[in-house]
């Protein structure tokens, strides 16, 4: 005796690219446009400076420059592995440096000079006119400057100083500025610094942020929190605690890079089952998808902005999308899908076992008619899908 | 007591006359009362970076540094006044100051043939000149000389500037 049975595919286990699962459907994400060929090898790093007006990228010896961030051209020497950008003003003057050790420079958006800081640098970011970062060579300092900025170091009472954290939570990996502290984002945990007024009123926040080891280079401020990566997956530091967050990708993201966060959303150059990606993790719902791109670098400019080996890409209007789903009606037992219904258009390829059916175009109801334990569905497309399930005959029930 | 604020020798100390000795008195309680002070503030300092997390840091050596050098800038007056005070208060090269004839060592003139309002004002601004109240009180009541030389106006003068010590 059979029975249909009816299964919503959506809701098993889906990898989306370029689009998100969203309230049972499917809606196409920006699409990575190429917005310009002319970008350097090797990148290491990638910012955008409003002050300047300016695109850079960094490589480990030169920095390059772009105003609409598609061409660049080489702007300075600048060696170093961890480069990082901080914006401040400097005689009346905003200016953006972008520091790698003991080097910087520094561009006005008219004209650009290097600056030599006589401190070894890497990760830091500005707070009450002073600069904030990490010590190059002893991976447990946080350095700030003097009142007068990125090359202020004359060490006193009210002008620059470091403070050597204890040695529990790891070396220092970032510094983010996150809500009124400055977050040492460290091996093993969090560290939030007060820095307010004078040094002399500095204070070191004590919070339960103890963590399994964090990914360098993955924290990101979203939504009013903290999203970072450690070995075991997504986390989020509301400002008092850590807390897991499962999404989507969890079991596929593999060597997180590095990260940005925008418009709510945080983005992160990692590896999944698709080869070097961008993973979308979607704050207000939870959700996650992928760009399948390779980053080396990323910034956010009026929209998103990557960059590899290739060119410099910008997030722009959905375009194609595609993605798989597998789905077995909950038993490991023969079944015959006899139909599939689609609210919307795309391609569909059915797949069990060594046996594929495709259908272009599809919209409303095809019928495979496919036997097979379990099912792998891949759907491309370029519009919103409101529905997708698969009905199946049964006999003897599942 | 031990002298540091300024160098001086067993033998200087002993040929010191009594006013010179209270203005050295003075001073190097000053001085030791700036120091206990400064570490008195340091070690608040360091009790507050450690509950704040900063034990760590450059800021306390930095915040030593600070008191340090302010202690020495005020130390630096203080020897300052009291070398110039000192010298005012010279004992007489040779002779004897009596009291027909001018005591040097007073440090204003002292002749016996003006009249006590006169000897008063000079006696007076000499005093008044002395910037720190409490020395300007210790040096007076030590002065033997002008308590014959201003006879029953010592004691007014003595209220007076007692006043100004307010």
């Amino acid at each position: 005796m059979s029975r249909r049975v009816t299964c919503d595919i959506l809701g098993g286990k889906v990898a989306p690219v370029n689009c998100k699962i969203s309230g049972g459907g499917v809606i196409p994400a920006a699409y990575p446009e190429l917005i310009g060929t002319a970008v350097p090898q090797n990148i290491i790093y990638a910012c955008r400076a409003e002050s300047a007006g300016r695109f850079f990228l960094c490589t480990p010896t030169d920095a390059f420059v772009s105003v609409g961030g598609g061409e660049f051209t080489r702007l300075n020497s600048l060696a170093g592995t961890s480069p990082f950008l901080v914006e401040e003003v400097n005689g009346g003057v905003p200016r953006a440096v972008l520091i790698n050790g003991e080097n910087a420079v520094a561009h006005e958006g008219t004209k650009f000079y290097g600056v030599h800081t006589g401190v070894n640098l890497v990760s830091g970011v500005m707070r009450c006119g002073r600069l904030f970062a990490a010590d190059g060579e002893n991976k447990f300092m946080l350095r700030w400057s003097g009142e007068g900025g990125i090359g202020d170091w004359e060490q006193k009472m009210s002008g620059a100083g470091y403070l050597l954290l204890d040695p529990e939570y790891g070396e220092i990996l970032n510094l983010i500025a996150f809500g009124e502290k400055i977050i040492a984002v460290r091996r093993y945990g969090l560290t939030g610094l007060n820095a307010f007024g004078n040094p002399e009123n500095f204070s070191v926040g004590i919070t339960d942020t103890r963590t399994e080891e964090i990914c360098g280079g993955t924290a990101a401020v979203v939504c009013g929190k903290l999203l970072f990566y450690t070995r075991s997956g997504l986390r989020c530091f509301d400002g008092s605690r850590v807390t897991p967050l499962g999404h989507r990708y969890s079991a596929e993201v593999k060597n997180p890079a590095f990260a940005i966060g925008y418009d709510g959303k945080y983005y992160l150059a990692c590896e999944t089952g698709a080869g070097r990606s961008v993973l979308v993790y979607d704050c207000a719902d939870g959700e996650s998808y992928i760009h399948d791109i390779a980053a080396d670098g990323m910034c956010a400019a009026d929209g998103v902005c990557i960059f590899n080996c290739s060119g410099a890409y910008r997030l722009g209007d959905a375009q194609n999308f595609s993605f798989t789903a597998e789905f077995d009606f909950g038993s490991g037992k023969d079944k015959t899908v006899t139909q599939i219904f689609i609210g919307g258009k795309a391609d569909i390829e059915i797949k069990s076992g060594r046996k594929t059916r495709a259908f272009s175009g599809a919209s409303g109801i095809i019928r495979p008619k496919l036997r097979g334990k379990s099912f792998t569905v891949k759907v491309t497309g370029t519009g919103a899908i409101t529905a997708l399930n698969a009905t199946a005959e049964v006999l003897n029930g599942i | 007591m031990e002298y540091d604020i300024i160098n001086i020798t067993g033998t200087e100390l002993a040929a010191l006359t009594t006013v010179q000795t209270k203005l050295l008195r003075t001073a190097q309680q000053k001085k030791n009362e700036l120091y206990r002070k400064a570490e008195k503030e340091l070690k608040a300092f360091r009790a507050f970076a450690y509950t704040s997390g900063m034990k760590n840091s450059s800021l306390i050596e930095a915040k030593k540094k600070e008191l340090e050098d302010e202690a020495e800038y005020q130390t630096a007056i203080l020897a300052d006044n009291l070398i110039y005070n000192m010298s005012l208060n010279e004992p007489p090269s040779g002779g004897e100051g009596g009291d027909e004839g001018g005591d040097e060592s007073a440090g204003y003139i002292v002749d016996y043939t003006l009249s006590y309002n006169e000897r008063y004002v000079i006696v007076r601004d000499f005093y008044l000149a002395i910037s720190d109240p409490d020395e300007r009180m210790a040096l007076y009541a030590a002065d033997e000389t002008a308590k014959k030389y201003l006879a029953s106006y010592y004691s007014t003068l003595y209220n007076v500037l007692a006043t100004y010590s307010k």
